[in-house]
């Protein structure tokens, strides 16, 4: 439930946002009936793009973390009880630190998204890098100066990616001893339960219950106004193949970048690493543009082919799935690889037979991902799909552009609904391992 | 026991794993990889169908539309069932359509270019190619190119919208330069970054000189607009009283009316005395040099000429049509009532001079 | 050590030294020229730059916007941090939520 605000597309999101918490929005008339009170905090501007980025962003840490979680070891965290240390002591000394490669690596995602995001800067009104781009492709069509200021907006990835290896620093997060078959153990919450539980409780109220109600809202009013319901199943199909397809793809992809990456540390995996993230900081259209520019000239066979869309996603959407991947790689020993490599595997056995199932969860929560975010990605498919292949993100697109606010609603729930069954498996499958 | 694996690789694996994990992952990593194939064979074929143009005798045609598919999706559908053209449209946002086709270059598969606005097409004009004497001289000379590239095909208005609840159209000025007045502080909603607003200032350019353009813009701005992303988000902002007035285009407020019924409070005003603020806008279309089917691409522009598609737009999407003799929707104001300003569309499709003004003025970034 | 340890030193030697085989650096290798495509694609654009357009890039406002960037990134990511790691260690009972008795 928590990670699936990541399904909202930003310019759902926002126009939520506004709509519920705007002035003269829902939020706001609820409370001047209730309490007469007529005037909210201004949401235009940073307080609003803030809030709606970090609602809808925040599940990228959540979602690393929990897979590292996962793949933590109890073993620390009892060594650290039995020496003495405070639970509390333990959680900062032993536990966040164990999950410092996850948190920077989804806080890496955060922040590079935030570069990227054009949906909800553009409808709360903050004038970042993003908007100004878009405001030179949309005023002037002078995609000089755009693709300029996309430079300029790289050079600003390109320093957060040196910030989280800083902040990664050096450390080795493996175990580098075999220990005892253990099971994470699930632990009563106690006393603690309650302000945890009103936590999530806020947190899934604020980031998908609002976003869930507005759209239904929108969906009710339209059908009591006497607008049909037709439900996007074409555009829906579409959606789950594609995304589908982008997501098994994009994780095969990012083994091998993982692998060079952790293992093989060189000038080349530097390389490969960096420019995989770039593609997720820079706007889609700004990408989308860069793959019609070479893929129309050197490429017309794959040019506006569903091949083509893939390859945008790859791109578009990859250090998701390397963060995903790499985060999982981190915490597997290399000793596990030499013990295979000493009993006489070749290194593609070892690889086959002895990391990938390792970093198994990774790639799980690396193609999960990918299929909720390549669901709700747009530039690209409305520049790179084949012609007249329509998903549940351009029919919602199509549909807010000429306020069919109906029509839009119905598919953004469509498209969280679709959203949230990998979500379930995802979070079953972990929940069905803590016995 | 040499070593003993550690709890993630016995996780990792279903059951109890007294022999190792050498032997189970095998037949998992080779389902795994089956999958994989089968998949990339899945997207391979696809692309295959996707590459194959039919060549049949009414052939094909491409349309790039800056326009919405809900809005034009209905008469090109006609036009396919008329002319039994396998007419393919990609759908995208005018401006990122433009830069698409720039980008393509003389690669381009696009026939036809279907642009929300003049300075759309303006953009593109250097692609397209002279339009035959049969389609220009259908439209009246002030909605098209003078170079005979591009026609306009609906006309949209500029106007004011307000909310009823607060005002009734005797409290509003009589012509666009009346909201600099400091009584309209914190009540106006625009949108600067629109390319229909940035038209109107074109007009007003064109109307009033950039003296007093300039003037206009900073006697808004000094009344402390509200600036949204585009103009559904100034009706819905009129209608909800966040502020009163706004300049859209007039049709925004009939999608309203249609999914929130008469209730919505806001209405549309036409100014008084004829002005660049209700100035008629097109909505147009022209064909690339590069159209791989040149002559199908001059079927369908005079197919959208022709009073079937022009009553299409006068009715379903509350526009006024370029051509006469068409009954429009009953909501929509007469064309003789708006007091539209004589302007050439021609003198609006470039925008530099525009964009220069409002990044002086700070409105902009 | 026990000798299977030393031997395990050995090989980790043995395999820092390797270089990556070959079914990882190829498709890495071609998976980052396809991510830098992008990157390929802008640089083409700006060069093709007249002076106008430096002045627009070159403006205070420019600067302002940087600056703007920087705070949203900023605030977003110190908040999402705030938000899901909590979350994340909450939902699935870390012990540092473990009951009184702290049995794990």
């Amino acid at each position: 439930m928590t990670a699936l605000s990541l399904v909202v597309p930003s310019y759902i999101g926002g126009f939520v946002i506004v709509a519920a918490l705007g002035p003269r929005g829902m939020f706001q008339s609820l409370l001047s009936k209730l309490f007469n009170i007529e005037h909210l905090p201004e949401i235009y501007g940073l307080p609003g793009a803030a809030l709606t980025l970090t609602l809808l962003s925040y599940p990228y840490i959540l979602l690393t973390v929990r897979s590292a979680l996962w793949g933590m070891d109890p073993a620390l965290e009892e060594a650290s009880r039995s020496l003495g240390y405070s639970r509390w002591a333990t959680f900062w000394k032993v536990t966040i630190p164990q999950l410092r490669p996850a948190i920077s690596v989804g806080a890496l995602l955060v922040g590079l998204y935030t570069l990227s995001d054009f949906g909800a800067v553009s409808l709360l009104r903050f004038d970042s890098f993003t908007r100004v781009i878009y405001l030179a492709y949309q005023s002037s069509f002078d995609r000089g100066i755009a693709a300029a200021l996309s430079l300029l907006l790289v050079l600003v990835a390109l320093m957060l990616l040196m910030l989280e290896a800083w902040t990664r620093g050096r450390s080795r997060y493996y175990r580098s001893d075999s220990g005892s078959p253990r099971a994470l153990r699930p632990i009563a919450l106690g006393v603690w339960r309650w302000p945890a539980l009103a936590f999530c409780g806020v947190v899934v109220i604020l980031a998908l219950a609002l976003p869930m109600a507005v759209l239904g809202y929108w969906m009710v009013r339209g059908m009591q106004a006497g607008q049909s319901l037709d439900l996007a199943w074409t555009p829906m199909m579409n959606s789950i193949y594609v995304s589908g397809l982008a997501a098994v793809i994009t994780v095969a992809a990012s083994v091998p970048v993982a692998v060079l990456a952790v293992r093989y540390p060189s000038r080349l995996s530097g390389f490969v690493e960096r420019s995989a993230y770039i593609g997720f900081a820079l706007p889609g259209i700004v990408v989308s543009l860069g793959l019609v520019f070479f893929g129309v000239r050197y490429a017309p066979l794959l040019y506006q082919t569903l091949m083509m869309l893939v390859i945008a996603y790859v791109i578009l959407l990859l250090p998701q799935a390397i963060g995903a991947v790499k985060s999982s790689f981190l915490q597997v020993s290399p000793r596990m690889e030499e013990a295979a490599l000493s009993l006489g595997r070749r290194p593609m056995q070892i690889m086959v037979r002895v990391t990938l199932p390792l970093i198994r969860t990774g790639m799980l929560a690396g193609a999960g991902l990918m299929f909720l975010t390549a669901m709700k990605e747009l530039p690209a498919t409305l520049l790179l799909s084949p012609i007249g292949f329509k998903t549940l993100a351009t029919t919602i697109w199509s549909a807010t552009e000429e306020a069919f606010f109906t029509r839009a609603a119905t598919s953004a729930i469509l498209l969280v609904l679709v959203s949230s069954v990998p979500m379930a498996f995802l979070t079953l499958r972990e929940s069905g391992r803590k016995g | 026991m040499p070593w003993s694996f550690p709890a993630r690789l016995q996780q990792s694996l279903p059951g109890p794993s007294e022999h190792g994990p050498h032997f189970r992952p095998r037949w998992r990593f080779g389902a795994v990889t089956a999958m994989l194939l089968l998949v990339l064979g899945l997207a391979v074929s696809a692309c295959g169908n996707e590459a194959e143009t039919p060549n049949d005798t009414p052939g094909s045609l491409v349309v790039y539309s800056g326009r919405s598919e809900s809005l034009v999706d209905p008469i090109i559908q006609q036009f396919k069932v008329a002319s039994g053209i396998d007419v393919k449209v990609r759908y995208g946002g005018t401006a990122e359509m433009a830069a698409t086709i720039l980008e393509e270059g003389e690669n381009s598969p696009a026939d036809v270019f279907f642009a929300q606005d003049p300075a759309g097409l303006g953009a593109v004009a250097g692609r397209f190619a002279p339009l035959p004497e049969s389609i220009l001289g259908t439209v009246p000379a002030k909605y098209r190119s003078p170079e005979g590239v591009w026609v306009g095909l609906s006309g949209r208005a500029r106007v004011t919208v307000y909310n009823t609840d607060k005002l009734s159209p005797e409290q509003l000025p009589d012509d666009i330069w009346g909201f600099t007045d400091p009584q309209w502080k914190g009540r106006i909603g625009w949108a600067p970054t629109n390319g229909s607003f940035q038209a109107m200032v074109t007009a007003m350019q064109v109307q009033w000189g950039e003296e007093k353009t300039r003037d206009w813009l900073i006697g808004i701005k000094a009344n402390e607009p509200k600036a949204y992303s585009n103009n559904t988000s100034i009706v819905a902002a009129v209608g909800s009283g966040e502020v009163e007035v706004g300049f859209p285009n007039h049709y925004y407020l009939y999608r309203f009316l249609q999914e929130e019924g008469e209730s919505f409070a806001a209405r549309n005003y036409h100014f008084r005395e004829s002005g660049p603020g209700g100035v008629m806008l097109v909505a147009g279309a022209g064909i690339l040099e590069t159209a791989p089917n040149r002559e199908n691409a001059d079927r369908f522009l005079q197919f959208m000429l022709s009073l079937v598609a022009q009553q299409y737009f006068a009715s379903q999407t509350y526009e006024y049509p370029v051509i006469e003799r068409v009954i429009i929707n009953r909501l929509l104001t007469p064309l003789e009532e708006i007091n539209a300003p004589d302007i050439d569309m021609a003198d609006l499709d470039d925008l530099e001079g525009t964009l220069a003004l409002l990044r002086e003025t700070g409105i902009l970034p | 050590m026990s000798p299977i340890h030393s031997i395990l030193g050995v090989r980790r030697r043995l395999l820092a030294r390797q270089q990556p085989s070959v079914v990882i650096w190829i498709p890495a290798t071609l998976i980052g020229l396809t991510a830098f495509l992008p990157l390929l694609y802008l640089l083409i654009r700006t060069v093709g730059l007249g002076n106008d357009a430096w002045d627009i890039l070159f403006r205070t406002r420019t600067l302002v916007i940087l600056g703007n960037t920087a705070v949203l990134t900023a605030i977003v990511t110190a908040a999402s941090t705030a938000i899901a790691v909590p979350v994340a260690c909450s939902r699935y009972g870390q012990t540092f939520l473990s009951d009184e008795r702290g049995q794990c």
